[in-house]
């Protein structure tokens, strides 16, 4: 059906004499606005993202800040996708009309520098032109408060609401990039930026002068898998010390397509297929790789000839035991984590053991970084940050998940344990004797669309659990907004089944995607499998 | 800027001596104000003491003078001090020599010491046959001190620890690190390296230094070092109108064939400032300043200190705890 707004478009097109060839569904309504911002497929449409598009959210957010402050300032960063840097000029060219500056990387920088950007620019908000660790055919706009946290439901509904207010993305009028350069609107992120995070990533290290002594006995093979993590995480392992690094050239090119790895995600192993391949002929230590936009980070260990993954929980196990080994008890007192409802709950039991407090927030760093943030006046100090998406935190300098800190802790923490002829699954394996076994899986439906949502959430409500040999201790059902560790959580369609055998499942549909996913953690392997068995009746399988 | 320490406890692998302190000012038949910083050995069957003594107290930080005593002790805890000092440096240019260290290398004892001079503070090295005749073999360039000679040659080398004190080239400020050097005559000193920063030990914010001669074990050289932190917000302590800096004790395990390997380190401190004469009665408290241990047959190890930079204290542990500690 030709709609207004497909005719509006066809006729814009017409008007700039482009081609104009949407795909059916792009003009199914606009993308939506939620907690980051957007994110989609790019092409032609209001369903799609496009220089309109970006206006159009870049318009309604103009228009939150001119009545937010005086003077609104916001730092702007994008990723190596193709029409990234594009989207920036757009989204700066359009602050610039509506009398706000910025701040603009001058190439391809890291979500977590654009955290901190905004931080160390006292910006009053953060743009990140990028769609993570999606495919290349992807892209997206997170929004940054100026504590440099991605927005919470509350501010982003603000946001959406001046958003919704635009109709015509088509007749916003806008100076060009080059003209809002010209009226000196937009200043160039300086290199005293850089100098200054990497310095800050130097901080979270806790034996640095060792790293610098004896960081090159350590082999690692990196990938950025064409993404913007290079430059800082190079440099950050050059300077402090973790100078044998061999680096996967086919992947260091800044290459929006992703030309050799189908989805740039390190949570996906094939992702790693390069990397192991380098770390194999050069028999490194380690193979890591982080996603486009540098802000989750993934590890390949070589274990006897092989080279094993850990998953997103392990990894933060072995960051948090090992904060725990070098951090001083006494020093503990007054130190909290952070981690999602979903992420391993042997965190928490760590946590407990050294009379640290855990805060338990909803799946999203943006959760995480609001945490931070409420506690910052409170005589407490942030100690870590983790979600089992291979996202992590060390430092409150900046309010996202940083790869490059996660990068350089786990090379410290490599080098430690082979130091003294461990690995890092042995470092699991004294995890687990000290604190107790933790098994976790994560499982997913693929629904033909979201309509079938309410039928899958009421087949997870009705599984009889008695079938898997568990009881139910309590049952948790975020959408009516949860208060934990004194935080009242925002309202969220998460459902989770807490068992008294010490294990839980937690249902967790996408907001975005016909997906729903599943996480289950548990003690022991075999109440694992029967966990599994029941998600798996309501139509679940394994993500790999 | 320093970031605060906050409370720090002793270890529980480690005991204090129940009627510490082992050695004070009373028990020197010469003038005597505060003694401690003391290095010990055995030696001849006997337990060998020399310790800093500082007399004719004058007020404020100033003292008359400083010279080197020697104690004996058949166990290692009750001592009978030597009639005179036997041991000060005072020339033009030099104005006291102190805090000495021991160590018995094949068989011949060599004293490590400080020297305060009008152009920077210096790192001595003496050896000694009687405790009455030093021979002076070399003194380091300023500013170094807290020298301490490992108790045999490390790939026929001598080889010490030591504290350079790098204030220039760490921004101005106290960043002072532990570096290993080595040597073939204990005159001539090289191949220096960086052993440990003080950004390595977490409750140390201001700077760290080598404590006492290291004692080898199947898994490395058991290395204890001193490790202090400033809060601005301490007032006064001791004699002093302001002192805001604590001292305590760190335990570290070296590589044996290259000591510069840090191969193990205790995440909390070994000692901490707790007791009266650690806290409260002394000239400068807040203050443990290990200066040497003793590994006894039965696996016990001596752990000797300066106590607020007044009293000579003794703490004990078994050798296999200190070792969990850092392995």
């Amino acid at each position: 059906m030709v709609t207004q707004k497909y005719e509006q478009w066809r006729q814009y097109y017409a008007t700039n004499n482009l081609p104009f060839q949407p795909d059916l569904d792009a003009f199914d309504g606009y993308l939506t606005f939620g907690t980051g911002g957007i994110r989609g497929l790019m092409g032609i449409g209001t369903n799609r993202l496009n220089v309109p598009i970006i206006r159009r959210v870049t318009l309604g957010l103009a228009g939150y800040l001119n009545r937010l402050t005086e003077h609104p300032i916001v730092a702007v960063s994008y990723d190596t996708r193709n029409h990234s840097r594009e989207f920036a000029e757009a989204a700066v060219a359009l602050l610039a009309t509506y009398g706000i500056r910025t701040y603009l990387a001058t190439e391809p920088a890291p979500t977590p520098e654009l955290s901190f950007a905004t931080r160390y620019y006292h910006a009053t908000a953060g743009i990140m032109i990028t769609a993570s660790h999606n495919p290349a055919t992807y892209n997206g706009y997170k929004i940054y408060d100026n504590n440099g946290c991605q927005l919470v439901p509350e501010l982003s509904a603000q946001i959406a609401q001046s958003i919704s207010n635009v109709e015509d993305e088509l007749s916003i009028k806008t100076m060009s990039f080059s003209t809002a350069l010209a009226k000196g609107m937009v200043s160039a992120w300086t290199p005293a930026l850089s100098v200054a995070y990497l310095k800050n990533v130097g901080g979270i290290l806790k034996q640095p002068t060792i790293d610098i002594r004896h960081g090159n006995e350590l082999s690692i093979v990196y990938t950025p898998l064409h993404g913007t993590g290079l430059k800082l995480l190079k440099t950050a392992y050059t300077r402090y010390g973790f100078s044998n690094l061999a680096i996967v050239k086919e992947q260091t090119i800044c290459d929006g397509r992703f030309n050799t790895v189908k989805i740039p995600n390190p949570e996906h192993p094939a992702a790693f297929k390069l990397a192991v391949d380098l770390a194999k002929q050069r028999n490194a230590d380690l193979a890591i790789a982080t996603d486009p936009d540098a802000d989750r980070l993934g590890v390949f260990v070589k274990k006897n000839k092989e080279y094993c993954p850990l998953n997103g929980n392990q990894l933060a196990l072995i960051f948090f035991d090992y904060l725990l080994r070098k951090i001083p008890d006494s020093m503990l007192r007054g130190r909290y984590v952070v981690k999602t409802v979903v992420t391993s709950d042997l965190i928490a039991r760590m946590a407990a053991d050294h009379g640290i407090t855990c805060v338990e927030t909803l799946t999203g760093f943006k959760y995480i970084g609001n945490a931070i943030q409420k506690r910052e006046n409170q005589n407490s100090h942030f100690m870590f940050g983790c979600e089992e998406s291979f996202g992590y935190l060390f430092s409150g300098f900046v309010r996202d998940k940083d790869a490059v800190q996660a990068a350089l802790m786990v090379a410290e923490i490599a080098l430690d344990a082979k130091r003294r002829g461990m690995t890092l699954f042995d470092l699991l394996k004294n995890i687990e004797t000290k604190y107790g076994n933790e098994y976790t899986e994560l499982l997913s439906v693929d629904l033909a669309n979201q309509r079938e949502l309410p039928q899958l959430l009421s087949k997870f409500q009705h599984i009889d659990w008695h079938n898997a040999g568990v009881t139910v201790s309590e049952y948790r059902d975020y959408s009516d907004g949860l208060t934990l560790n004194g935080d009242r959580l925002p309202k969220a369609n998460v459902f989770q089944v807490l068992l008294s055998e010490g294990a839980k499942v937690t249902c967790r549909p996408s907001g975005t995607e016909p997906i729903c996913k599943f996480y289950i953690d548990a003690n022991s392997q075999d109440l694992k499998a029967r966990l599994i068995n029941q998600i798996e009746t309501i139509g679940g399988g394994r993500i790999d | 800027m320093h970031a605060v320490v906050g409370e720090l406890h002793s270890s529980s692998m480690v005991h204090r001596y129940a009627n510490n302190p082992v050695l004070t000012a009373q028990q020197v038949p010469y003038e005597s104000s505060l003694v401690f910083n003391a290095g010990v050995i055995k030696y001849q069957g006997k337990y060998v003491m020399v310790f800093r003594n500082d007399y004719n107290y004058l007020g404020g930080t100033n003292f008359g003078g400083t010279n080197i005593g020697l104690a004996e002790s058949n166990d290692g805890i009750s001592w009978k001090v030597h009639d005179n000092p036997v041991f000060s440096l005072k020339t033009g240019e030099i104005s006291r020599a102190y805090d000495p260290r021991l160590t018995v290398i094949d068989g011949k004892v060599y004293m490590c010491f400080a020297v305060d001079t009008k152009h920077g503070i210096r790192g001595g090295i003496a050896s000694t046959d009687d405790f009455e005749h030093f021979n002076i073999i070399s003194l380091s360039a300023p500013d170094n001190r807290n020298m301490v000679l490992f108790p045999e040659k490390i790939n026929g080398m001598f080889t010490r620890l030591e504290r350079p004190f790098t204030v220039y080239g760490r921004g101005g400020i106290d960043r002072f690190d532990i570096w290993s050097a080595q040597s073939p005559d204990l005159k001539f000193w090289g191949n220096n390296n960086l052993v440990l920063g003080v950004e390595d030990v977490h409750y140390a914010n201001d700077k760290i230094g080598p404590a006492a001669p290291p004692i080898k074990t199947k898994y490395g050289w058991l290395t204890i070092f001193h490790a202090v932190d400033i809060d601005k917000s301490r007032g006064k302590h001791g004699w002093e109108d302001t002192w805001k800096k604590r001292y305590c004790a760190g335990l570290a395990l070296l590589d044996l064939d290259d000591p510069s390997k840090v191969i193990g380190l205790a995440k909390e401190p070994l000692l901490a400032p707790e007791t009266i004469y650690e806290i409260k009665d002394g000239f400068r408290t807040n203050v443990i300043f290990p200066t040497s241990m003793i590994l006894e047959n039965s696996g016990e190890v001596k752990i000797y200190y300066g106590a607020s930079d007044t009293v000579v204290a003794l703490a004990t542990a078994q050798l296999d705890d200190l070792l969990k500690l850092v392995l």
